[in-house]
């Protein structure tokens, strides 16, 4: 029993909690206000996005520590190098929340008209669906939410296209849409690729689990 | 102790050994030198006379016994020598046993050889001529005769040693045995030597304190698991690093866990940002509490640090479940709100009409309408406020009367008959039908709630409907009323019972009520202890059961 390793790995796993809470935070945060438009709460998302930040150095240094000092083998290196990898999935989360919430912040209440809000609302409850499992299936060490998390990805996918779709038609057919039109463009854009971050942290849930790549 | 048995067993043996063999040495050893000396003596006696009467000849015809026998003149010149010519040996006069034997007329003495390995025996005697005869007889060493008795020796201590290996094996085995046979579960049971008797005794009294202490943990154990296992708060432990120790079953049925959490960090049974900085605070030391929601609950998380000689050994989480307390307070600030509402609308009437009577803005003609007005929304006031004096009153608990024996029959006429007119204005059919049946409890609200049920079935029904009360005796009475009017749409069923509630706004203008009767029915059923069944079909109408508790006798 290497106990110092066994020490360390439990510190590596909470950090990653957290910080895998914090990007649920952030992209439940910017979901909510994107349907209920709420100004306050969208300046949480920035402190969220500076404590992942802050978070994914601290994993970092800790995980490189861990393979210096502990050289870990089997189901250790993989936990430590999924860590590794996941800090990096889960910083993008929270930049492109905090991208989401700023565009969120200029645009006026007339996103209340727009044809294309209800479907870039569900785009945005779906992806943040997704965060919230990609991270139930890391604390839970849950092969199947893992999988399930994978397999969701091409339901935001096709919302994307659907939500591209929209928008165009919008910008063809109505002249008051324009601007807001790109920039819920851009949000969607930004969901689609959170989207694929949540189904990379699931890749690597399931390569510390059983090494498959 | 088989080992420290052994070991001096055989230092016994051995050094037994070696002090027998050396002391029987020695002894042997001085009998056989004085018997050497003896012999020598004995052997000169018989050979004197001879050369004294023969001189050197005699030596010369007798058979000569294996001794060197030698004549040495008074002059010490060797003169004869049974081993060697006498004219080659040296002058003998400075040998100690003829200088005696020259002085005293015998000597003896003994000479170790130049290898130490013989020993050589003199004896001298003095003949009558002056001469001296000297027998040496000469012998083994006492070292070479120990090193040539030496094989048999060793040969007898190998056996001797085997045989007290085998003795020590046998004594320590009978030693040991009844030791290792003790039953240390049961000492006090087992037979062993006299000497272990204190041992075991107190043995046995550890034993049992022991197994005193134990049932007190275990005691103490299944308290504290009843008590966290069956409060309805949630109950969680954990250790410094955040990892979990100890939690009841009601913590995973709070926050739908159906997965391991022993060990694993505390982060992983919520993740909520208050919970976070709940668990996050206490371990920094510090008592934390505040309310988030999971789901469809809210709850209130105490975190406590846990402290044990000063060092921070975890904290306690309890989480209660404050969703029906946070409900009750919306519903309380709904009523406020609803109350005040409901008083305004009519007042707003009354002061509108009023003022405009006042300003003389009324027409003539008008004037009674507008009187028959003021008069009408007073007389919604009073309904409503009296409806509020029932519900306050029920809402205090029981009434300052006895409660009393209740014919539930006889209340079912009086209504009836004072709803008669309501209904006939629907054309609206009554039934009272069922047995008598009585129960304990107040007339008053017995009939209110009587009145209030049977007034919605009226209210809330087509011209020309039917309202059937049923009253059926036995252990536990039950009224049933049941009418064929629009019924309730079955998502809003469990919402009619909230104060104010009323199904929908536009029904609510051409149905005058104050959204209490049904409130006033559940809060009455309530202090009696009854229960209510609501059954309803939307569009086909509603049945009301009244389950009363049995009387009381």
């Amino acid at each position: 029993m290497r106990k110092q390793l066994t020490k360390q790995l439990n510190i590596l796993n909470v950090d990653l909690i957290t910080m895998g809470a914090l990007c649920e935070d952030a992209i439940t945060t910017v979901t909510k206000c994107l349907v209920d438009n709420c100004r306050e709460e969208l300046v949480q998302v920035r402190q969220f996005y500076e404590e992942i930040n802050h978070l994914e150095k601290d994993i970092e240094s800790l995980a490189l520590k861990l393979f210096v000092r502990e050289q870990p083998v089997a189901k250790d290196l993989r936990i430590i190098s999924a860590a590794f990898k996941m800090i990096g999935d889960m910083k993008r989360i929270g930049t492109q929340a905090a991208d989401i919430a700023e565009i969120v912040q200029e645009i006026d209440s007339s996103i209340e008209e727009h044809p294309a809000r209800f479907t870039i609302g569900e785009m945005a409850e779906k992806t943040s669906a997704m965060v919230v499992r990609s991270v139930d299936s890391y604390v839970r060490q849950d092969e199947v939410l893992a999988n399930q998390v994978i397999e969701s990805d091409d339901l935001v996918d096709d919302l994307f296209i659907k939500v591209k779709n929209e928008l165009v038609h919008t910008l063809k057919t109505e002249s008051d849409h324009e601007e807001i039109s790109i920039q819920l463009l851009m949000i969607a854009k930004y969901l689609e690729r959170i989207g694929d971050h949540a189904v990379n942290i699931a890749q690597w849930v399931l390569f510390a689990l059983n090494g498959g790549y | 102790m088989r080992k420290r048995i052994f070991r001096s067993m055989l230092t016994i043996v051995v050094s037994l050994f070696l002090l027998c063999y050396g002391l029987i040495f020695m002894i042997l050893y001085q009998y056989v030198e004085k018997d050497s000396i003896g012999r020598l003596q004995s052997e000169a006696t018989y050979l004197a006379p001879g050369i004294e009467m023969q001189g050197v000849e005699y030596l010369k015809k007798i058979p000569l016994s294996e001794n060197r026998i030698s004549i040495v003149a008074n002059n010490g010149e060797v003169l004869y020598d049974s081993y060697a010519k006498a004219e080659t040996m040296e002058n003998h006069k400075d040998r100690e046993e003829i200088m005696e034997a020259l002085e005293k007329g015998e000597g003896q003495s003994e000479r170790y050889s130049s290898t130490l390995s013989e020993k050589t025996f003199y004896y001298a005697t003095k003949l009558n001529d002056g001469q001296v005869l000297r027998i040496a007889r000469t012998r083994a060493s006492l070292l070479t005769l120990m090193l040539s008795l030496s094989s048999p020796m060793l040969l007898i201590l190998v056996g001797e040693l085997a045989l007290a290996a085998y003795i020590a094996y046998k004594i320590s085995d009978d030693i040991v045995s009844p030791i290792n046979q003790m039953d240390l579960d049961r000492p006090e049971k087992t037979k062993t030597y006299e000497e272990f008797v204190p041992i075991i005794r107190r043995l046995t009294q550890q034993k049992k304190e022991l197994k005193d202490q134990m049932d007190l943990l275990e005691e103490q154990k299944i308290r504290m698991d009843m008590m966290t296992e069956n409060m309805s708060e949630g109950f969680l432990m954990i250790d410094h690093q955040s990892r979990v120790l100890s939690y009841n079953p009601a913590l995973l049925k709070l926050l739908d866990i159906d997965f391991p959490v022993d060990g694993e960090p505390a982060l992983i049974i919520n993740r909520d940002p208050s919970f976070r900085l709940g668990i996050e605070t206490a371990l920094s030391g510090e008592n934390y509490n505040a309310t988030f929601s999971f789901g469809t609950r809210v709850f209130q998380m105490f975190s406590s640090p846990v402290y044990f000689n000063q060092k921070l050994l975890g904290a306690v989480v309890l989480l209660v479940d404050i969703s029906e307390k946070a409900d009750r307070e919306n519903l309380r600030r709904e009523f406020t709100a609803n109350v005040s509402h409901e008083l305004k609308t009519p007042l707003t009437g009354i002061l509108g009409a009023a003022e405009l009577l006042k300003n003389n803005m009324v027409q003539p003609e008008d004037v009674l309408r507008f009187y028959d007005n003021l008069h009408q929304q007073a007389q919604r006031m009073i309904h409503l406020i009296e409806d509020l004096i029932n519900l306050s009153r029920i809402d205090e608990g029981a009434p300052a009367s006895q409660s009393e024996d209740v014919d539930l029959m006889r209340i079912g006429r009086e209504v009836i008959d004072e709803m008669e007119n309501v209904a006939e204005e629907k054309d609206i059919t009554l039934s009272l039908d069922g047995d008598n049946a009585q129960i304990t409890g107040y007339p008053t609200i017995v009939k209110e709630i009587f009145v209030n049920v049977i007034e919605n079935a009226i209210k809330y029904n087509t011209n020309g409907g039917k309202v059937a009360v049923y009253i059926q005796d036995g252990d536990h009475p039950v009224v049933t009323i049941e009418d064929d009017g629009i019924g309730i749409p079955i998502h809003l069923q469990d919402r009619v019972f909230e104060r104010f509630y009323r199904i929908d706004a536009s029904r609510s203008d051409k149905v005058r009520g104050s959204g209490l009767g049904l409130a006033i029915v559940k809060n009455g059923m309530n202090l009696h202890k009854g229960k209510i069944e609501l059954s309803s079909a939307y569009g086909k109408g509603t049945t009301v059961k009244l389950h009363f508790p049995a009387k009381k006798i």
